[in-house]
């Protein structure tokens, strides 16, 4: 009897400091995202071009938890649907620039917002049939902006997330898009 | 440092799939063809086009790079555009616009730096009134159109790179379009030049002249000409979409031709035809 008062005393001292392990805090400072998504050009432009697979990438630095800035590239691919001829026939476009994203964290969860300049390439003229790029021009400026969730997994290093970014290309006759993503971070 | 060799990379990943020499440009025709329509005699007419590709100036290192060339290779004549510095495709829309179905032919030819090709002017057997007329490069064949409809297709650029080879076998050659035409060219390593046909000389035999060309010589298309036939009314749209492998055309492409026309080369082709033929008395 004796024993057994002794053992459980112990069991119900070690039961009493073990209380539940608090999560790791997510890493900050340089950071990567590699991420995979589509993009869908609005408006006017969506009847001359199909959604279109896309890929992401971040690059950048938390100058604190609640702001990053970094830079951007992106490419995606999309069927032209210009009147035939041509028929069946795609192009790639490009934008790379620098950006800016504001964050709020809860626990495991944290959203942004963020917004930034560019430049956007088109690989060929196939949108000069409906004057959405004038002959000889290829290159724009580029802006964006857009918000997104993100979740922290286990690894301090590793979150995985969720964006969409509008976009517009003023010298493609201001074309708009929205570029949505799957992403994953990495932060050193 | 681990994170700017991730920028590093991906700057150098971007360049290289923007900097891609591989991707197409599209040159819309100026303007569509119409065929099919009954004239004052009862008779279709037939809509002939030509598109010249604009390639610029030729650089001073190119023209040493070619003359270097055709030093090695004299007395062959070099071109500014050989094969395979362009690798061009035709795609066109067929709208037949009567309320019958109908067929339509499109038939290829072109013209390079030193000759044109018109089969229509050339006549290789004037003895014989039944004989086939001369062919075309590419094309040709009745393609359905239903009545209303809408029919799509295209050139490739293997037809294309086949095309220009043929056009200088027959026109710098002198080998007879429909060997040239009926035989597989387009990896041919080169060709050899014979004697100018005679169609009005009775058993006359062509015999090899010069040096074989060889395929650093082949001279590339720089014209594509059309010709559009109908049995019912009906409209041609084509564009011609070309990857540029040398970086020769003009990057404002037919604009170049009316904005910045001195930067353009102007090619004064001759039209083929080595034998006028007289029919026969």
């Amino acid at each position: 009897m004796h024993r057994f008062v002794v053992i459980a005393g112990a069991l119900a001292v070690l039961a009493a400091r073990s209380d539940t392990a608090r999560a790791r805090p997510a890493s900050t400072g340089w950071f990567a995202e590699g991420g995979l998504g589509a993009v869908a050009f609005l408006s006017k432009a969506s009847k001359d071009a199909k959604l279109g697979p896309a890929f992401n990438l971040r690059v950048g630095r938390d100058l604190f938890s609640w702001l990053s800035v970094g830079v951007t590239l992106a490419a995606s691919s999309h069927e032209a649907t210009v009147p035939p001829p041509p028929e069946g026939e795609w192009f790639q476009l490009y934008r790379g620039g620098a950006d800016a994203r504001l964050t709020g964290s809860f626990q495991r969860i944290a959203v942004f917002a963020e917004g930034g300049l560019g430049l956007a390439v088109i690989s060929s003229n196939i949108l000069g049939k409906v004057m959405i790029t004038d002959p000889g021009e290829s290159r724009s400026i580029a802006f964006q902006a857009g918000a997104g969730v993100e979740y922290q997994l286990e690894n301090r290093h590793y979150a995985v997330g969720l964006a969409g970014d509008g976009f517009v290309i003023p010298q493609f006759d201001a074309i708009r898009g929205i570029d949505s993503r799957l992403y994953l971070r990495y932060t050193y | 440092m681990r994170a700017l060799s991730s920028v590093s990379i991906a700057l150098t990943g971007l360049a290289g799939l923007v900097g891609c020499a591989n991707d197409p440009v599209y040159i819309p025709a100026p303007d569509t063809m119409e065929a099919g329509v009954v004239d004052m005699t009862g008779a279709r007419n037939e809509a002939k086009a030509s598109l010249t590709l604009p390639i610029k100036l030729e650089s001073g290192d190119d023209r040493r790079a070619r003359d270097a060339l055709a030093a090695t290779l004299d007395p062959v004549l070099v071109p500014y555009v050989k094969v395979g510095d362009i690798e061009v495709e035709i795609e066109w829309t067929i709208t037949n616009l009567d309320d019958n179905d109908g067929q339509a032919k499109i038939e290829l030819n072109g013209a390079n730096e030193y000759f044109s090709y018109d089969p229509s002017i050339l006549v290789l057997d004037p003895n014989d009134d039944e004989a086939p007329p001369t062919p075309g490069l590419a094309g040709d064949v009745p393609i359905d159109v239903a009545a209303g409809r809408r029919v799509s297709g295209l050139f490739t650029e293997d037809q294309l790179r086949e095309a220009s080879i043929d056009l200088d076998q027959i026109t710098r050659g002198n080998i007879n379009p429909f060997r040239a035409t009926l035989t597989i060219s387009k990896n041919a390593a080169s060709f050899q030049p014979v004697t100018a046909p005679m169609p009005d000389v009775a058993d006359y035999e062509q015999t090899p002249v010069g040096p074989e060309v060889p395929r650093e010589a082949f001279a590339e298309m720089t014209r594509i000409d059309l010709v559009f036939k109908a049995d019912r009314h009906m409209v041609l749209a084509y564009d011609v979409r070309v990857r540029d492998l040398r970086g020769i055309l003009h990057e404002l492409l037919l604009t170049a031709v009316t904005e910045k026309p001195d930067e353009l080369t102007m090619f004064m082709p001759m039209e083929y035809n080595p034998a006028p033929a007289t029919p026969a008395l």
